[in-house]
């Protein structure tokens, strides 16, 4: 059953069980980009994914089909993320969450790379690495990036291009055979 | 993803954008109870007599109307009561045209729209 039949069986007749399979099928990326924004605060990522779904729930009759539900929800979650740190300065702000993910054993190469490259991406400004993390890790598109940040198409083309810029010269030497 | 033409890059950004792919791919997240946590977290559902009661409002809305309308045509020859009917749309039109009763009826259509705006997609189709 696809996102949308799904989502109509919602508003029809508030199927909680459809519902449930929506949470199941979005709930990696969902709680992914919280992992990420938290800086790998787990617990805090998940209660304000679980806060997101609620939310998309109350607000679903809302979701107008113009872009994936996918993004739709992780603009929900950044929402809820930025009103999380404007009420308790104590969540990070920073992003950091390349570094502290590596749960699958990966060939030792590519393990590698995996550290210098999270390595490489502390140093970038948050949003730099934000605008990665939906890019690469998420596999969203330019458009569908601005939609979940509210930023302009330039300003995300900017600091993709600027977070690539920065990673650039600090992956320059990497060599997976040394 | 753009852009998807690696071979339209520079080799320095061939390999970066290479690298970036292959070693931040992420691994779906097991759910571990989190979709049933979400699920408990939800308000109740609805009652499932909601579409149908609003179905019986809009019946008995056309059914009220419809007698209201009966009992002008009703009464005398049809032709006073259609002339009574134009008079009472033309005064209520009047009416709409003073600032303050359009005012109040657009505070009251306004604010009916913002209670009801998320539930205007249940309401029965045509």
């Amino acid at each position: 059953m696809t996102d949308a039949e799904l989502i109509a069986r919602v508003l029809v007749s508030d199927d909680h069980a459809a519902f449930g399979d929506l949470v199941r099928r979005h709930q990696s990326a969902v709680r992914h980009f919280l992992r990420h924004l938290t800086a790998g605060d787990t617990a805090l990522a998940d209660d304000l994914a679980q806060d997101t779904f609620v939310q998309a729930w109350r607000g679903l009759a809302g979701f107008r089909a113009t872009a994936p539900f996918s993004t739709w929800l992780l603009g929900i979650a950044h929402n809820h993320w930025r009103n999380a740190r404007r009420k308790q300065r104590t969540v990070p702000v920073e992003p950091g969450h390349l570094a502290a993910l590596d749960p699958v054993p990966s060939p030792a190469p590519l393990s590698d790379l995996r550290h210098d490259l999270g390595r490489a991406m502390r140093s970038l400004a948050p949003e730099e690495q934000t605008a990665l993390h939906l890019c690469y890790q998420q596999g969203l598109s330019h458009t569908e990036i601005a939609e979940v940040l509210a930023w302009p198409l330039g300003t995300v083309k900017t600091h993709l291009n600027r977070g690539k810029d920065k990673l650039r010269p600090l992956l320059a030497s990497w060599n997976p055979t040394t | 993803m753009e852009p998807n033409d690696l071979n339209s890059l520079p080799p320095d950004d061939v390999q970066l954008e290479a690298w970036l792919r292959a070693s931040t791919t992420l691994p779906p997240l097991p759910d571990d109870g989190f979709s049933q946590r979400v699920l408990t977290a939800l308000p109740p559902p609805a009652r499932e007599d909601s579409v149908w009661r609003r179905w019986f409002c809009v019946a008995g809305a056309l059914t009220g109307g419809g007698v209201a309308a009966l009992g002008a045509f009703g009464s005398g020859n049809q032709t006073a009561g259609l002339a009574d009917l134009q008079d009472t749309i033309l005064a209520t039109l009047a009416q709409l045209s003073v600032p303050g009763f359009g005012l109040a009826v657009g505070i009251t259509v306004g604010s009916l729209w913002f209670a009801f705006r998320d539930r205007w997609r249940l309401l029965p189709r045509w």
